[in-house]
């Protein structure tokens, strides 16, 4: 079973998360200020900690800071600034995920899971490096027996989603434009395409993302094209 | 130090009489100069020359061996052995009868004597006959055969009647001579001469004649005594220490020679000690008492000159204060006329004291002083009076220059200032014409001077006058065509400073330094304006943010509560609570707190998008991409409400500049604005047009309700078809999309004819479609 740490000055929404992970299975220690969730971590063993950005004394930027000097458990930033800069401060400073109040409770489990498999089982799988299987992130890719994993999950997807997933993952990274894409897996010239391809990445987004509006894998390059992001 | 406890105006009194004195001393000095008769010779004199160097002492000297070659020539005629011999032979002459007859000495001066004649005590002949008493010319003139006084007479008679003389003339003559020699023989042998003399003339036999008064003094001892001259005849070269040799010294030495050889000299000595009285004592102690006198009068005028200049300097620091503070300073009555008055009643006073030197002085001189000093006293009392009202106006001046009233008050100052304070009472124009007016009077009265001066050029004494009044009028046109370009490069730069404003520029600062006058003015409260619209921009911008800031802070306290209600309200419903009504009321939570959720996150939007308070990421992006992309996100979400989404797009990639995210949240809200809006089962039209280098996306669809609202209020915040309040959404979806497409530099509008719903989203093509240059353009005003 393992445990997560969760820190907010909001009694409540610690509560709230606290039973949504309670039901889940998760071990929840409960800490309502950055000073006493790294007491807590000091003393018990946490797979997993969610932390507020503002709290009264130690806020959640430098909790963070703390955490990252001696361990690498996953942390997800749960706050009320949605802003892109606040975003990039906190992944930047060592965060794995950011995830704005309010927040949906399903993708707030979702993600803790998804964060808690790649930490526990993908950091020691190791690198299995066999010929045909592509991983990115939490997203891998068996070629051999066509088959998609997401944070080790087993994913189903049509032949055509298939394809254009292995060819974003293979170039990984590459910003392929809807032509593009359509002349390599239809093999013909692109003829004043229609939705046909924007429609399949959106399927496909639905079925690898927690939240298909804000995607982790498959990323929507506005007025270029869409890309898998390197990890 | 003691000085100065004494009050200021017993000082200034103090002062002043000492001014005086010196003056006086001054004046004194002057009058001892002038009346010396050295004045005019110059300083040199006083200590190089003594009497012996001067002109009289020559003249003196001159006589004097005059005098010495008389008694050379007398000794040996009225001498014997060295004493008068009153038997010598005198004139041999012939009467008309054949008798001749020798007169001796003895017999002349009885005859004189009988004819009543005598040798005064300056031995000066005086008295004789009465004319009647002379023996008649024609009766018995006798021939003169010789005299010994006069050995070549003879020769020189020229006209018949010169061969004969009465006895009573004969006797005449040689009286003359006798007191003649009796004169040398007194002045020079008897009494104690202080020059000594000694004539000497030898024969080829070694026989020396001397004539001397220093026969006990050796040659040496004469040249030892102070002047000396010593001429032989041996040598044409005069050895003497006088200054001025005597002219007739050569010539009478020459004349006496006794013997026609060279074996002779002169030496004269003077002692420059002067032990006896004699002319040249005398001489010189009155030269001595005017060098004297000349030396007191220079330094009387040097004292009083010194005395003068310093009492004045002191004067002039001291004058106008009232206490040894100089601060303050105190005018006389007089001080307070103006300047130009005060200096034409000076002029007016020397005027006045000019006439009256020149009128009555010399009358009033007449009675003080005599004749010989009346223009020298009339001079100086002009002088005096020049000077003291010099003096009295000079401290006026100076007094009302401490006072700094002299320019202020004087008639040009204060006509000055009463013009300035005219022309500033009146209007722009009419100063302009007053200007103008003034300028075509000066420059007319200026030509008209020089073709006055020109015409009449021969008449004038300095033919060229002409030329004065032209280089003024130059002069005077080149000023003003300098005040008309620094007036026009003023108005350029103001004029260059509006336009800089208007076009927004507000920081702009016209540089002021050389503006003058109302282009000063003009430019300083041009300046004003702009700071105040910098001010008022500035506090726009701040006030801006300031309200995004706040409505950022807002709806973050915002957030917090409302991720608990949410939580809450999704926790009971998970209870599945089978009552109904509760089921509803859950519903209307949920969606109603979901609700609240878009709200808070679109005002955060909204007043970030309006103020332009965020950062874009400007990329060049494929518009026609972009629309596919959106519709392939939208296309099953139109299917729920039965919607046809109809697209027209062209083959081609359009690229345009804008940030890809912020341009797909505005489609977004276009997409999602017509998926509420637009009636079920109708067709929602899309598409990209190409035209005049711009590209324009359009989307339309039919309104399910009435649209009874200004196309232009839709993108106002909160404002909405008012039927739609109950829905979802926070009516700020086309406000944002607006101030998005605006901030990337785009055109937003909308268009509603009847039910139909327009939105156009327009953006400049990029000219060339390949050339990625991905500028990262910050706008975070």
């Amino acid at each position: 079973m393992q445990t997560i740490l969760v820190c907010d000055d909001d009694k409540q929404i610690v509560e709230a998360i606290d039973i949504y992970l309670t039901g889940e299975g998760f071990q929840v220690i409960k800490a309502f200020d950055g000073y006493e969730a790294l007491e807590l971590l000091e003393y018990n063993e946490v797979d997993l900690m969610i932390v507020d950005v503002m709290m009264p004394g130690l806020d959640g930027i430098r909790t963070t800071l703390k955490v990252r000097e001696n361990s690498s458990i996953p942390i997800i930033i749960l706050s009320a600034k949605s802003e892109d800069n606040d975003k990039i401060l906190g992944l930047n400073i060592g965060a794995d995920d950011y995830i704005t109040k309010p927040f949906n409770p399903l993708e707030l489990v979702a993600r803790v899971k998804s964060h808690i498999r790649r930490y526990t089982q993908l950091g020691n799988m190791g690198q299995q490096n066999v010929e045909n299987v592509y991983k990115c992130g939490g997203l891998l890719i068996n070629d051999d027996n066509k088959e998609v994993f997401v944070d080790d999950e087993a994913i189903k997807l049509t032949p055509i989603e298939y394809n254009i997933l292995l060819l974003l993952v293979k170039n990984a990274g590459k910003v392929f434009s809807i032509d593009e894409i359509y002349e390599q897996i239809w093999n013909e010239e692109a003829i004043g395409a229609d939705n046909t391809v924007a429609v399949h990445i959106r399927h496909i987004r639905e079925k690898i993302e927690i939240n298909p509006r804000e995607p982790r894998y498959l990323k929507v390059v506005w007025g270029v094209g869409y890309k898998i992001e390197k990890q | 130090m003691k000085k100065n406890t004494w009050p200021m105006s017993l000082k200034k009194h103090f002062l002043l009489l000492l001014h005086g004195l010196f003056l006086c001393l001054f004046l004194a000095g002057i009058s001892f100069i002038y009346f010396n008769e050295n004045y005019g010779r110059g300083l040199s004199w006083i200590h190089e020359e003594s009497y012996a160097d001067t002109l009289s002492f020559t003249e003196q000297l001159e006589s004097d061996v005059e005098m010495i070659f008389k008694y050379v020539k007398y000794k040996d005629l009225f001498e014997t052995d060295g004493t008068l011999d009153y038997n010598k032979d005198m004139v041999c002459v012939t009467f008309t009868s054949g008798k001749t007859m020798i007169y001796t000495l003895n017999d002349l001066i009885r005859s004189a004597k009988r004819w009543g004649y005598y040798l005064t005590d300056t031995f000066e002949v005086a008295g004789g006959p009465a004319v009647h008493e002379r023996e008649t010319r024609n009766a018995s003139i006798p021939l003169i055969e010789w005299k010994t006084y006069d050995p070549d007479a003879a020769e020189h008679y020229t006209e018949p009647g010169d061969a004969y003389a009465t006895r009573e003339e004969l006797a005449y003559e040689v009286l003359t001579l006798l007191g003649e020699y009796y004169q040398i023989q007194y002045n020079y042998m008897d009494k104690p001469s202080n020059l000594y003399f000694r004539v000497s003339y030898m024969d080829n036999s070694g026989t020396e004649q001397l004539y001397t008064n220093a026969a006990q003094y050796p040659l040496d001892d004469l040249k030892r005594l102070g002047r000396y001259l010593y001429l032989s005849g041996s040598s044409i070269i005069i050895d003497t220490n006088l200054k001025h040799v005597p002219k007739n010294i050569t010539s009478e030495l020459e004349n006496y020679n006794l013997y026609g050889n060279n074996n002779y000299y002169i030496i004269l000595g003077l002692d420059t000690r002067y032990p006896n009285t004699d002319p040249y004592s005398i001489a010189h102690n009155a030269y001595t008492k005017v060098r004297v006198n000349y030396i007191t009068g220079l330094i009387l005028f040097s004292i009083g000159g010194a005395g003068l200049l310093a009492t004045l300097l002191l004067l002039c620091c001291l004058s106008g204060y009232q206490t040894s503070e100089r601060k303050a300073v105190s005018l006389y009555y007089f001080d307070r006329i103006p300047l130009e008055c005060s200096i034409f009643l000076s002029f007016l006073c020397l005027w006045l004291w000019k006439y009256m030197a020149s009128r009555t002085g010399t009358a009033a001189a007449q009675i003080l002083v005599a004749k010989d000093h009346q223009k020298y006293f009339v001079t100086l009392s002009y002088d005096v009076g020049i000077y003291l009202i010099c003096l009295l106006e000079g401290f006026s001046l100076l007094r009302q220059y401490k006072a700094k009233t002299l320019i202020h008050d004087s008639l040009i100052g204060r006509s000055t200032r009463w013009c300035i304070l005219a022309l500033s009472r009146t209007s722009f124009p009419s100063r302009m014409t007053a200007c103008f007016l003034g300028y075509l009077g000066i420059t007319g009265g200026l030509i008209f001077t020089v073709n006055y001066l020109y015409k009449n050029r021969l008449l004038l004494a300095v033919s060229y006058l002409y030329i004065i009044p032209a280089i003024v009028l130059l002069l005077f046109q080149v000023w003003t065509f300098l005040l008309l370009y620094r007036n026009a490069a003023e108005t350029e730069k103001i004029s260059f400073g509006i336009f800089k404003m208007s076009e927004g520029d507000t920081s702009y600062k016209i540089d002021t330094s050389g503006f003058s006058g109302k282009g000063a003015n003009l430019a300083e409260t041009l300046n004003n304006i702009g700071d105040g619209l910098e001010t008022a921009l500035q506090e726009k911008v701040k006030s801006e943010r300031l309200k995004a800031d706040l409505i950022t802070n807002v709806s973050h306290d915002i957030k917090t509560p409302l991720t608990s209600i949410i939580n809450y309200v999704d926790l009971l419903k998970r209870e599945k609570i089978q009552d109904e009504k509760i089921q509803r009321y859950l519903d209307v939570l949920d969606q109603k707190s979901q609700r609240l959720k878009t709200l808070t996150e679109d005002l955060v939007e909204a007043s970030k998008a309006s103020s332009g308070n965020l950062k874009l990421d400007i990329a060049n992006i494929d518009l026609v991409e972009l629309i596919h992309q959106t519709n392939g996100e939208f296309e099953e979400k139109y299917g729920i409400r039965h919607l046809e989404l109809v697209a027209s797009l062209p083959q081609e990639s359009i690229l345009i500049a804008a940030d890809g995210r912020r341009l797909w949240r505005v489609l977004e809200n276009l997409y999602n604005n017509a998926f509420k809006y637009a009636m079920e089962h109708s067709r929602v039209y899309v598409d990209v047009a190409a035209k005049n280098g711009f590209v324009y996306f359009t989307i339309k669809n039919v309104s399910e309700n009435p649209l009874n609202i200004n196309a232009d209020e839709l993108t106002e915040r909160f404002v909405r078809g008012d039927v739609a309040r109950t829905t979802e959404g926070s009516g700020l979806g086309l406000s944002i999309a607006k101030s998005l497409t605006l901030l990337q530099g785009g055109s937003f509008e909308l268009y509603i004819d009847g039910d139909l719903f327009k939105a156009q989203v327009g953006f400049p093509v990029l000219s060339s479609p390949h050339s990625s240059a991905p500028d990262a353009r910050t706008l975070d005003a």
